[in-house]
């Protein structure tokens, strides 16, 4: 073992190589230099091979706590890579020090172990080349999907304004007819409401009353089409007083008691859709309850995923399989000659709440009323609002939207 | 109609003779302003025009009728066709035959921006149309009062 350890280190009977260059100073440096240079060089390359595998398995694993180390695919190319690399560097060193020391042993053997490594590297290469260029097409066309994507997104966003702009202008522009139509009405009850059959009276009492009735669909409509078009106005709101002021209007005779829970917790919200929201909770409690008296009661928590707010009526309820249609645009559950009810508070409750990330759902009441559990998440005054502030960039628009702006007030005939 | 009587100014109709222009395009509107001055006693001459140009046209007599006798007051909409009732403004702030006119804005729209701007071509006032109600009920009235009250300008011929 020794003894061919020897052999195989002798240099006894060999000329270094040196000789060959008839020790020309300009001929071996150059050799040498070269020689060194390339070794060098060539072992750079495993370690930055290395890294950018550990960098890669690191990207593959972003976002994706859970996913399973199993490295990148086809990583062994790069490690039989990095050994062809070293190996090739150590025959450019060994030729350097063959110069002076002629173990030509060891410089066959390196060389024969260098062109091992390369000949399997080069059979193993081709049949992966239809693999690399799998991977061309994939990164093609996901860039591809990303871009057809993006046009989606712009169009849909683009169709959504127009919607919601249609909307607006068209919930205006409706109201100024009824609003004609309202006057006309009122003009005949006062010019000949002596001498018309009662009957005839109340026909024209309902007309007043369906063109309220449409002021008051038109005027959800708008609300409806609004949310999430302010700009995105968002500070601390406290729901008692959105409540109590809701109920006095709602509930002038003071039939209802509103019972609030103490230290309810403030909402981070804009203050006109917070407001709107508790606002049509208190009308639908006041609207439906089927009693003389009647209790609202709000509770409200914080922790760490919100904000859940609970207002719960002793009315009749609603009956489990229309607690999730009631949210639909338009759902009344009773006719709107017994109840009048445009059916889009809570589809406007739903919207709003869905834009700010949060939720809405109803649940049976503990005294078989209903309850409408409200969840705001702890980021919802973050959330950025779809389409804040795009809507509105022509001040003409604004001057068309603006047509009819007033409210309907109440109505009263002209000059008794 | 009878209530009506109560309100009845009868000194004020005739002599001062004040003409009220009311620019407005809609047909019920103008009916309603003038059922209201109507019912409310004011007798005075009522004018329409169905927009501002027809409004300026009546104001310097360029139509089929002679220039719209003074002392008058404007009653003025904000959107209507072809000019509005901002346009209608400025050309007759910029017409020095015209210029002093009283001009009330009479409309829907409660945008402070539309208030501003009539502000600034000096409205005498800015007054919002609502449903035959209450509000337009204050407005007849004050018309009323401002028409009883207000000493107009002279007559177009007497000026310097």
């Amino acid at each position: 073992m020794l003894e061919a350890m020897q052999s195989f280190l002798t240099s006894d009977g060999f000329m270094p190589h040196g000789m060959c260059y008839l020790w020309e100073p300009k001929l071996l440096w150059l050799h040498v230099g070269s020689d060194a240079l390339i070794g060098l060089s060539y072992m750079t390359i495993p370690p930055l091979l290395a890294y950018l595998v550990w960098r890669a398995r690191g990207i593959m694993r972003e976002g994706r706590p859970d996913a399973d180390d199993r490295g990148l695919p086809h990583e062994w190319v790069f490690v039989a890579f990095a050994a062809f690399i070293i190996a090739c560097g150590i025959t450019h060193f060994i030729s350097v020090l063959t110069v002076w020391r002629p173990y030509y042993w060891v410089s066959g053997t390196a060389k024969a172990t260098t062109a091992l490594i390369s000949f399997a590297t080069a059979l193993a290469l081709p049949p992966l080349l239809p693999r690399v260029f799998d991977l061309v097409r994939t990164a093609r066309d996901s860039s591809r999907n990303v871009r057809e994507l993006e046009a989606y997104v712009d169009e849909l966003a683009r169709s959504h304004r127009d919607l919601n702009d249609f909307t607006r202008v068209a919930s205006h522009d409706l109201k100024a007819p009824l609003r004609g139509i309202d006057q006309l009405a009122s003009f005949v009850l006062e010019d000949a409401g002596d001498v018309l059959p009662e009957a005839s009276r109340d026909d024209l009492r309902l007309i007043r009353g369906r063109v309220k009735r449409m002021e008051a669909l038109l005027a959800g409509i708008d609300e409806y089409a609004q949310i999430g078009r302010r700009f995105n106005r968002v500070c601390e709101v406290d729901p008692a007083a959105a409540l109590t002021e809701a109920l006095q209007h709602w509930d002038p005779d003071r039939r209802f008691t509103l019972d609030l829970d103490r230290g309810l917790p403030p909402i981070q919200g804009d203050p006109q859709t917070v407001r709107s929201i508790f606002t049509h909770l208190v009308s639908n409690a006041v609207k439906h309850h089927d009693g003389d008296r009647g209790v609202i009661r709000v509770t409200g928590s914080a922790d760490a995923s919100g904000i859940t707010y609970q207002v719960e009526d002793d009315g009749p309820g609603i009956p489990s399989e229309s607690r999730e249609r009631v949210f639909e645009l338009f759902q009344t559950l009773r006719p709107r000659d017994e109840v009048e009810g445009s059916g889009l508070g809570l589809a406007f409750i739903r919207k709003a709440m869905e834009n700010v990330g949060g939720s809405v759902r109803i649940d049976a009441g503990s005294t078989g009323g209903t309850r409408v559990v409200l969840h705001w998440p702890a980021d919802a005054g973050h959330h950025p609002v779809r389409g804040a502030g795009t809507s509105i960039a022509d001040p003409e628009d604004e001057r068309a939207l603006s047509r009819g702006q007033d409210e309907p007030t109440e109505h009263v005939t002209l000059g008794g | 109609m009878s209530s009506s009587q109560e309100y009845r100014f009868g000194s004020v109709s005739a002599p001062d003779a004040v003409t009220f222009l009311v620019v407005e395009d809609d047909l019920v509107d103008q009916r309603a302003v003038k059922r209201g001055l109507r019912r409310h006693g004011i007798d005075n001459p009522i004018v329409f025009a169905e927009d501002g140009k027809v409004g300026l046209e009546i104001l310097r007599g360029t139509g089929d009728t002679p220039p719209l006798r003074r002392p008058y007051i404007v009653l003025l909409d904000l959107n209507m066709p072809r000019m509005n009732g901002l346009e209608f403004l400025e050309e007759v702030r910029n017409d020095p035959e015209l210029t002093g006119s009283i001009i009330f804005v009479l409309t829907t729209s409660d945008l402070d921006r539309d208030k501003a701007a009539a502000y600034e071509q000096h409205v005498a006032g800015y007054l919002l149309k609502t449903q035959a109600g209450v509000d337009f009920l204050n407005v007849v009235s004050m018309l009323e009062r401002f028409v009883v009250t207000v000493r107009f300008p002279p007559e177009a011929g007497a000026r310097v």
